[in-house]
């Protein structure tokens, strides 16, 4: 059976779990379109994993509704679509790497020409192929991330959820994820990739959505809001309290400290506006200082913040 | 065909763990000690027989009863060592496979849990057989070897034997979907001790004729039966000593003094075992990883 072509790679609607008291997942609803990368960020004990949990169907939820290519998240024959590397994972350290990728081949249901072809390729992807025939046991944990990258890829996988696939690797490690990454969007595959290196994110990401106490507040293309989230700092003359009032026309979040004003606008676009509105209104200006907020400044604003958003 | 694969790579763990070949060494081990022990000893008991029983018939009866009394011993002991070796092998099975997190990247793979359960049974109950038949086996051909003797119902009785490891491994693998290692381990044992009770309490009061006792002991056995069917295992089997004497039978000091276990049991072990089955991967296909 071969997924629905034009359903979404991951659509979720209110998706809930609960264990006992606490709510883990408060009512997720995603939707992540094939063939794009997408981010899934939050902080620790927003329910990230939970939630990728129940797409991937090892746990299951308390409520709502949710699609993966198509199907519902336990459905077994769409597993043969879906790579998966796991957060906290581990594996047999009494199997060799090569091995390892064998039988995790023989559960995805390749047969041996496939694997015998796809393992090396591989390892060798992942930089391992001079390590096949050592045992998982004497891996490091950058060494074992790697051979658990090549495992969620083994079946030419349509979409992959990678669980924190940079813990542990160094800076060359990290790289050679991020161009796995791009590799895969340039073959058409849909990544959900869940990471706390905003960096990571940042340049490999199309979207990304922020979860916080188990809710979606934001879902963003990254480009865009990475040039959109603009802080600017204003040095002012005198001004009257109903002037603040009017800067909010321009954007959110107006602060004054003493003579400094900041405020967040959307857009460079507006700084002339905003520089032409605030000598019309007879108060000086000294400075206009613009300044584009990184992931994780966007990061901290975003998670800070109470209730949904979008 | 995922239940192979796991089946396979079930054994192939416990080859590369060692687990396989310490087994089969241990094992070969115990079978040499007790060959010897009993080849000296037997003949000793043959050397004396021939000055203590004047006539033949009495001397072959006295034979028998020693190396018939040797046999379950050797059985016996076999028995608890099947029966650590069937709870001790499989209590972390699942439940290991869980807390170690190894789980998740087998159950996202395109399989059902169930196969998953059904492998690991099956791979376990393979090797727990083959460890049944090589030890049974081996006491019981020693014996046959050194002094001619050997058991009445062997084929059907070696079938209990496996249907008892069985019955032990398929309720470990129950417990290792809920429990974590350690209460599976502790908690079957707990299980193993209360059916071994109930199995005495149930010989006692039946030979007392206190029904109620009896029925008492009969429930605590059959919690885990693995116990009534060494019982009913050890009745089929022992040779025949003497037609003149009532002392057929395993020897009594081996817990087995009652009555013969009757052949329901088998069927109560089948359906036991089939439960357990059905149980463990409902809670196995319920459970959150």
């Amino acid at each position: 059976m071969t997924s629905n072509d034009n359903s979404p790679a991951i659509a979720t609607e209110n998706l809930r779990k609960r264990y006992g008291k606490k709510v883990a997942v408060a009512g997720l609803t995603l939707c992540v379109e094939r063939g794009e990368v997408f981010g899934f960020l939050g902080p620790n004990g927003a329910g990230k994993t939970t939630a990728i949990k129940m797409l991937l169907g090892l746990v299951r939820p308390t409520a709502g509704e949710a699609r993966l290519l198509g199907a519902p998240p336990g459905d077994w024959r769409t597993r043969r679509e879906v790579g998966f590397l796991p957060e906290d994972f581990r594996f047999h350290e009494w199997l060799r790497a090569d091995e390892f990728l064998d039988v995790h081949g023989q559960l995805y249901g390749m047969p041996k020409a496939e694997r015998q072809e796809q393992i090396p390729r591989l390892l060798k992807l992942v930089g391992l192929q001079d390590d096949a025939r050592r045992k998982l046991g004497q891996f490091s944990k950058g060494m074992l991330q790697r051979v658990g990258l090549a495992q969620a890829l083994l079946n030419k996988p349509r979409l992959v959820f990678l669980d924190e696939p940079t813990s542990g690797l160094d800076p060359m490690g990290r790289r050679l994820v991020r161009d796995i990454i791009r590799q895969q969007r340039e073959e058409g595959v849909t990544v959900f990739l869940n990471s706390h290196l905003l960096s990571e994110v940042e340049v490999t990401c199309d979207r990304v959505g922020f979860i916080k106490q188990g809710q979606v507040v934001r879902v963003a293309d990254l480009h865009a809001m990475v040039e959109g989230d603009t802080e600017v700092e204003l040095r002012l003359g005198k001004f009257e309290p109903t002037f603040l009032e009017g800067l909010n026309q321009f954007g959110h979040d107006v602060r004054a400290n003493g003579d400094q004003v900041t405020l967040f606008v959307q857009g460079e676009e507006q700084l002339p506006a905003i520089a032409a509105w605030i000598v019309a209104q007879g108060v000086k200006l000294y400075a206009l200082t613009p300044r584009r907020l990184s992931l994780e400044e966007i990061f901290v604003r975003v998670v800070g913040q109470e209730g949904v958003i979008q | 065909m995922s239940i192979l694969t796991i089946a396979r790579f079930t054994f192939r763990e416990a080859r590369r763990r060692r687990l396989l070949w310490l087994g089969i060494g241990l094992g070969l081990a115990f079978l040499a000690i007790f060959a010897l022990g009993f080849y000296l000893v037997y003949d000793e008991i043959r050397r004396s027989t021939l000055i203590a029983f004047a006539g033949q018939e009495a001397q072959e009866t006295a034979l028998k009863l020693a190396a018939n009394a040797f046999m379950m011993m050797g059985l016996f002991v076999v028995n608890f060592l099947v029966v650590l070796v069937s709870i001790l092998t499989t209590v972390g099975a699942i439940s290991g496979e869980i807390s170690s997190h190894t789980i998740q990247a087998i159950v996202t793979k395109p399989l059902r849990r169930w196969e998953i359960i059904l492998g690991r049974w099956l791979g376990h109950a393979l090797m727990v057989t083959f460890y049944i038949l090589l030890l049974t086996g081996g006491i019981i051909l020693i014996v046959y070897l050194v002094s001619g003797l050997a058991p009445r119902a062997l084929v059907a009785g070696l079938g209990l034997y496996v249907l008892e490891g069985i019955v032990l491994l398929t309720a470990s693998i129950l417990g290792g979907t809920r429990l974590s290692t350690m209460a599976n381990g502790v908690v079957l044992f707990m299980v193993y001790g209360l059916a071994f009770i109930g199995g005495w309490v149930e010989q006692i009061a039946s030979a007392l004729n206190s029904q109620t006792a009896t029925n008492i002991g009969a429930l605590a056995g059959r919690l885990l039966p693995s116990e009534v069917l060494w019982r009913r295992a050890s009745h089929i089997m022992a040779p025949r000593v003497s037609s003149g004497l009532d002392i057929d039978g395993p020897p009594p000091f081996l817990f087995t003094f009652g009555r013969e276990p009757a052949p329901s049991v088998v069927l109560y072990a089948l359906v036991y075992v089939a439960a357990m089955m059905l149980l463990a991967i409902w809670s196995f296909r319920k459970r959150d990883l």
